[in-house]
């Protein structure tokens, strides 16, 4: 979440400026720029030598060919300061899927995470390190173990492969927690348990303790790449992605490792609340007359419309539900090895387009206009202009968690259609 | 008969030998005497009835004498050897009390004496006269009775009589030879037979004589009798601020002098005796007196009737009573006089005073309240003077000498304070109202201040007044004030000031009763105090102590903003700001000798500060600091002073800081115990080594307990980097000289070198152990400023200064390319600075009517970039600053005043392009070369009027501040604002804002 964004009411209350309108807005598409709908990536992470679906969708104007570079060393301060140390061309797999909808277009590409970045990358600093591994040390104290970043990584690659080592060893500590000693404990594990046991390199740091940190191991070593795409005609997008070793991790037994999925858009429709130029509307607070049309749902809820019919004194607004929610842990919990008790939060883009017909000679100032504080219900102010009736809408739900170091970003979108049409009176 | 011829021939003898004239007053015939003469020794005069005129022939000048009768104390007596001798007229009016004068008979007094004829010169008779020996002597006075029936026809005047005075001294016949009133002339005559004399002798007998005697009569006898009360007494207070007018004329003009039948003489005399009475004095038939220290006045025994009073008072408008003096009761009135301006009360009167810095402007507060656009705001008047550059949208940065504000240090008596202005620029913190002066040193400054490298805007607080209770209430849409002062004793005295901001409640109001539906609320909220009570001890001590309080306070609600974390701040639905701090300021000033002055400032100061932004960040701490500042001033010579000085700060700060790092994780730090501080100790000596020339070099020495870098040992005067100056203790040494020469009368020429330094910037953050580093160094400076200062008149003076400065060890925060070599290091202290330029200011001191100025800058200020090798120009670098601005005093007490600027674009980094952060849905611009191109020129006009409503006891003031009046004839830019995705972009401007205030005050 983009801080700066929430500053900015705030920011323009305490100045009084003269500055007018501009004729175009972010969530407006309009038909002679090329615009990015979203990025989307399945899985939403990866690990090290992963493949990944890349399904970039645009609206706007048609464009003939994408370029495609990618980072895998970003290097990234504090402070947010950042800089990819190399851009080069990336080496992809173009996907024949079908596009989107017929009012955007979309390029879908295969490409893979190398499988040396979790070594090779500079952005895991090593002042992190340092402190992981002197975190670790202290510990496990002398086993006669120098433990290096490699190692860890190491160590996280080996258990992404051979989750049944993990296992075994989960079982084996439990034996000998409930009084076993080693030999008997050895014994009545499986004896390929005991065979992977004996040859687990990690057997000592895990004995040690590495278990109760893993946790928070998966989460100092997520990294980001970074995607550039270069629509023809268009601006240069630039998406960071998160490679870490989550996706892998997750079914680790006794240990809280969650993986970022997707969330979905549930429902997407238009309230009409009685009432005229009211800034927000929730349900479960305002206590106003309301109707609500649908525009996307499920099947056994109201039925769908596409047709709102505006009125004077009535108040318009977009709403949009969503689901996926996924678990979060917090480095924080993560360090004191406590199980999520969060889940993530989505936000809502909104994004909208007219038909190209309707719009001739209308000024833009009389376009369709709505809010864009990402919140789930966002009110609209209807076309001034009563020549224009269609639109296209596009609605972006992205999760998000604050205080997960590094937590991928995941989103989607659904697109769906819609009319106006005006009462006499309006 | 023998009796008679042998006065006659005495007579003639005594002609021979001159005339005793005795005239009560008179030095010698026709002038008015020396020395009052009693009326109760008179000497006889003898005549030369021959030679004797009368008439007004100037009389000889050669042949006075003077001699003194025993017996008469005060008596002049005047012998005059006259033969054709003439007598001036005595004048009656400038006779004494005794009211006798003797005068020679003239041509038709001649003597008879039973028909004898008279003696002539020569005749034989006067040769064989003996000489007269003795003369008669006036032993028993018998004052003659002025009947007070005829006072009233104020008859004054000489009775002049004939005295045969026998030889036993008795007086055996009078006649009259002139007189002035019947009843007068016969009272006289009653009392001059009763007189007695001493007998003349001649020959050793004694013998008769014939004398001349002249009675005199005044009414100032009996106006003696008058009796003194007082029968009228007032103030004079002046209009509006109930001042008692000290000193000052108050003029009764009689319009009616035949009302009082009462008066036992006539009323020129009554009039002539009041003008006698203490207090009082008669000037061209006015009766005057003047008002004591407490505007008070008294007239004594004033006739009944009509009076017209008025006070010529200069600075005041023409006053004029009528009063009706009565017999009932003596009049007690309040006079309230209107001055012909109220901005004159509390003006600060320009001299040519010590002046010791090169680089400082002094500011009286009656001078600030009326600059326009700047709300009255003594501290923002800053903003208006040369080398500050203009701070953006009516903030409050004070921009020095293409410094950022932080490079300066703000003081109130001596002392640093925490917070300039609420809310960054709204007000000072501090009531301008009990400031007593700011002065400002854009650089080049003396040992006195440390931890700066730029600039000192230093407040100074008044004393509150000791003439009476004042006090004021002060309201407008943005908050309201209200001050007290007085004495409580001679040597006591209080203040008292409060604020408190309404346009938050304003604002609320608006929101809950107004059918805006807004998404979120907003409530900004601002208070301070200022206490302060002066003491005199004696008249080497006096101390005083100041309370001084603010706080800012905000919150801002936006319910459908979610996302934040609870972990953070509990309400993740708003952003909340608080900023408070309370300080206590003792100050004693103690002259131990005449030579040695010692002046103390100690001060404790507690603040706390909360910041929390939706659940993503908060930052809250409290401080406590102390502070002392002691000034020992050592007066060696008349040429030499020295100056030594403790300026020690300490600080213990208290932090949690919750924020998102960029890797989406809340950093949380918890500091107890940080502990800051500058401790320093300086010497300065202020050495004449003639009257023209003024020399103060000085030495100083600043400890920063924050940090851990290895200070300097030699003052850095640019950048060592051959020569290892890194060992010592965290802190540095700096030397400064100023100098200033008295060329010429009214020139002085003047130049200031020295080497500054402060701890780095932002402070904390620099130096913090996860977003800083904790071993960088002192930031450092060189200043080098020489000027020219000329006093053209007594109000009119111009000051042109050229400057040249430089900064090194500036912070940095590291940058891609940084990252690239280093990606653990977060700041760099390689940051450079230079800036030179040239300010003029054209000042016309608070005059009658106007005050004002014009000042002009010229500069340039650039910062070195390390990563691109080139030096760039410092963001508010502005070539050209041109600011005129004045505030005239009209009749009525109306005031309008003017301020326009003009200013070179701001510099700003070029958009050159963008591309889409596919992550956060937005736009990000790409950059050009750092601020290589300027927004269009600046212009900008504010007017003020102020209009003051005078009455009796207090006055009612109303203002409108109208600023940026120039909006509707050009838009000034602020800064540039783009579109979505910086295709498009327009200039946002400031606005025509106005302000309307009341004020009400006693």
């Amino acid at each position: 979440m983009n801080v700066q964004k929430l500053l900015l009411p705030a920011a323009v209350l305490l100045f009084l400026l003269s500055c007018g309108e501009f004729p175009t807005s972010y969530n407006r598409i309009d038909h002679d720029r090329v615009r990015l709908i979203d990025f989307i990536y399945e899985p939403a992470e990866a690990a090290p030598g992963d493949s990944v679906m890349l399904t970039a969708i645009f609206a706007g104007k048609e464009f003939d060919s994408i370029t495609w570079q990618a980072a895998f060393d970003i290097i990234q301060d504090p402070y947010g300061t950042d800089t990819a140390l190399d851009i080069g061309p990336l080496s992809y797999i173009t996907i024949q899927s079908n596009d989107f909808s017929p009012n955007t277009y979309t390029a879908t590409i295969k490409f893979k995470i190398p499988d040396s970045v979790m070594y090779t990358t500079s952005f895991i600093q090593d002042e992190i390190v340092d402190s992981v591994v002197q975190m670790i040390s202290g510990d496990i104290g002398d086993i006669g173990i120098t433990i290096t970043r490699e190692m860890l990584v190491y160590m996280l690659e080996y258990y992404c492969d051979n989750a049944p080592v993990w296992d075994s060893l989960m079982n084996f500590e439990g034996l000998i927690q409930s009084g076993y000693d080693t030999s008997e404990a050895l014994a009545i594990i499986h004896e390929t348990d005991s065979t992977l046991l004996a040859n687990d390199p990690f057997y000592e740091l895990y004995k040690a303790g590495v278990k109760e940190n893993l946790p928070a191991l998966v989460q100092l070593f997520s990294i980001k790449i970074r995607i550039f795409a270069q629509p023809l005609g268009g601006y240069e997008v630039r998406s960071n992605y998160v490679v870490r070793y989550n996706s892998k991790l997750t079914g680790l037994s006794g240990v809280p490792i969650y993986e970022n999925t997707n969330p979905q858009v549930g429902f997407v429709g238009i309230y009409k609340v009685k009432g005229a130029d009211l800034a927000s509307f929730d349900t479960t607070i305002h206590d106003q007359e309301y109707e609500l049309f649908q525009l996307f749902g499920p099947a056994d809820s109201t039925d769908s419309i596409t047709t709102i019919v505006i009125e004077k004194g009535y108040t318009y607004f977009f709403t949009a539900s969503s689901s996926g929610l996924d678990s979060a842990i917090s480095l924080d919990f993560a360090f004191q090895q406590k199980p999520a008790n969060a889940t993530e939060t989505h936000f809502f883009m909104w994004y909208f387009q007219h038909d190209s017909s309707e719009i001739e000679g209308v000024d833009a100032y009389d376009f369709l206009k709505i809010s864009n504080d990402n919140s789930p219900t966002i009110v609209i102010t209807p076309p001034e202009d009563k020549r224009v009736k269609s639109f296209v809408l596009w609605v972006e739900v992205w999760d998000y968690f604050l205080n997960e170091m590094t937590r991928p970003m995941a989103s989607s979108v659904k697109e769906v259609r819609g009319k106006f049409s005006y009462s006499e009176e309006f | 008969m023998e009796m008679l011829v042998l006065i006659r021939k005495i007579i003639i003898l005594i002609a021979g030998f001159g005339v005793l004239n005795f005239g009560i007053g008179q030095e010698k015939v026709g002038t008015i005497a020396e020395e009052p003469v009693s009326t109760d020794s008179v000497a006889p005069v003898l005549h030369d009835t021959l030679s004797i005129k009368k008439g007004s022939e100037k009389p000889s000048t050669d042949t006075i004498t003077k001699a003194e009768t025993p017996a008469a104390k005060d008596t002049v007596i005047e012998l005059e050897a006259v033969v054709t001798e003439t007598v001036a007229p005595v004048d009656s009016s400038k006779v004494s009390d005794s009211g006798a004068t003797i005068e020679l008979p003239g041509d038709d007094d001649i003597i008879m004496v039973d028909g004898e004829e008279p003696v002539v010169e020569g005749d034989s008779l006067v040769d064989t006269l003996p000489p007269i020996e003795t003369m008669p002597e006036l032993k028993e006075f018998v004052e003659a009775e002025y009947p007070e029936e005829i006072y009233k026809r104020g008859i004054e005047g000489s009775v002049l009589m004939e005295l045969i005075v026998s030889d036993s001294g008795i007086v055996d016949s009078v006649s009259l030879i002139k007189g002035i009133h019947p009843i007068l002339d016969s009272s006289a005559m009653k009392a001059a037979r009763q007189f007695v004399f001493t007998p003349a002798m001649a020959g050793g007998e004694n013998v008769a004589v014939l004398i001349r005697y002249e009675y005199h009569f005044e009414l100032k006898e009996i106006v003696k009798k008058v009796e003194k009360y007082v029968n009228f007494s007032g103030v004079l207070i002046e209009r509006g601020t109930k001042k008692p007018i000290a000193d000052a004329m108050v003029v009764i003009h009689f319009i009616d002098t035949l009302s009082d039948t009462t008066l036992p003489v006539p009323f020129s005399v009554y009039l002539n005796k009041l003008g006698t009475f203490e207090g009082q004095y008669l000037e061209e038939n006015r009766l005057v007196s003047i008002t004591d220290s407490l505007g008070q006045f008294s007239f004594y025994s004033l006739p009944l009737g009509n009076i017209e009073i008025t006070a010529p008072l200069p600075g005041y408008e023409k006053f004029k009573e009528q009063e009706y003096i009565s017999a009932d009761e003596a009049l007690e009135v309040n006079y309230y006089i209107r001055r012909i301006s109220y901005s004159d009360y509390e003006i600060v009167v320009y001299g040519k005073t010590e002046k010791k810095e090169v680089s400082r402007r002094k500011l009286t507060i009656n001078e600030v309240k009326k600059i326009p656009g700047l709300g009255g705001d003594a501290v923002k008047v800053v903003q208006a003077l040369p080398g500050v550059a203009r701070p953006t949208m009516g903030s409050g940065q004070v921009i020095v000498r293409g410094a950022p504000t932080w490079d300066s240090q703000f003081y109130l008596d001596g002392i640093p304070i925490p917070q300039l202005y609420h809310f960054g620029g709204i007000k000072s913190t501090y009531n301008s109202e009990a400031l007593e002066s700011v002065d400002f040193y854009p650089g080049g400054f003396g040992t006195r201040y440390g931890n700066s490298i730029a600039g000192i805007v230093e407040i100074t607080g008044r004393a509150p007044k000791k003439d009476r209770f004042h006090g004021y209430l002060d309201g407008s849409f943005q908050d309201l004030t209200f001050l007290v002062e007085g004495p409580v004793n001679s040597k006591l005295s209080v203040m008292g000031a409060a604020r408190r901001s309404i346009a938050g409640d304003i604002l609320s109001y608006v929101f809950e009763n107004s059918d805006l539906n807004m998404p979120f609320t907003i409530s900004p909220f601002y208070w301070d105090y200022q206490m302060r009570v002066d003491y005199d001890v004696n008249k080497e001590h006096h101390l005083y102590l100041t309370g001084f309080g603010s706080k800012d306070k905000m919150v801002l609600i936006y319910p459908s903003i979610q996302g934040g974390s609870e972990e953070v701040d509990e309400f993740t639905d708003r952003m909340r700001h608080m900023v408070q701090f309370h300080m206590g300021i003792l100050g004693h000033d103690w002259q131990i000798t005449d030579k040695l002055k010692n002046r103390l400032r100690f001060s404790l100061l507690g603040g706390k500060y909360l910041t929390s932004i939706f659940g993503f960040m908060k930052w809250t701490g409290d401080y406590f600091r102390t502070t002392i500042r002691n000034e020992l001033a050592f007066n060696i010579s008349e040429k030499l002073i020295a100056n030594f000085g403790i300026d020690a700060l300490w600080e213990t700060d208290d932090m949690i800081l919750m924020i998102p790092d960029a890797f989406g994780v809340i950093a949380k730090d918890t500091i107890n115990n940080w502990k800051f501080g500058d401790v320093a100790a300086y010497v300065n000596f202020e050495w004449k080594p003639f009257e023209q020339l003024q020399i103060i070099p000085g030495l100083r020495y600043d400890y920063f307990r924050e940090l851990l870098y290895d200070g300097s040992v030699v003052p850095e005067f640019w950048e060592y980097k051959d020569f290892d100056n890194s060992r010592g203790i965290s802190g540095d040494p700096s030397i400064r000289v100023t100098t200033r020469y008295d060329f010429v009368k009214d020139h002085t020429a003047k130049f200031a070198i020295g080497n500054y330094n402060q701890t780095p910037q932002p402070g904390g953050q620099v130096i913090h152990e996860k977003w800083g580093e904790p071993q960088m160094p002192s930031t450092k400076a060189r200043h080098i400023v020489f000027g020219h200062e000329w006093q053209i008149t007594d109000l009119i003076r111009s000051d042109i200064q050229f400057y040249f400065n430089k900064q090194w060890d500036i912070p940095r925060q590291a940058s891609r390319k940084d990252l690239v070599t280093n990606a653990d290091k977060k700041w760099y202290d390689d940051g450079e600075g230079k800036m030179r330029g040239l300010e003029v200011m054209l000042r016309h001191d608070q005059g009658e009517r106007f005050f004002g100025w014009l000042a002009y800058t010229l500069s340039l200020s650039e910062r070195w970039n390390p990563n691109e090798g080139k030096w760039e120009l410092f963001r508010d670098d502005e070539t050209h600053h041109i600011q005129a601005l004045g505030s005239f005093r009209l009749r009525r007490s109306w005031d309008i005043g003017f301020r326009a600027r003009y200013v070179t674009g701001k510099p700003i980094t070029p958009v050159i392009g963008a591309y889409e952060d596919a992550e956060f849905n937005q736009f990000i611009p790409e950059y050009g070369d750092k601020n290589s191109k300027r927004l269009d020129p600046f212009f900008q006009l504010d007017l003020r009027v102020d209009k003051k409503f005078v009455f009796d006891k207090w006055i009612f003031s109303l203002y409108l501040d109208m600023q940026n009046v120039s909006y509707f004839v050009y838009k000034s830019p602020e800064f540039e604002v783009y579109n979505y995705d910086y295709s498009d972009k327009q200039t946002a401007s400031y606005i025509f804002f106005p302000a309307f205030g009341i004020k009400a005050e006693f």
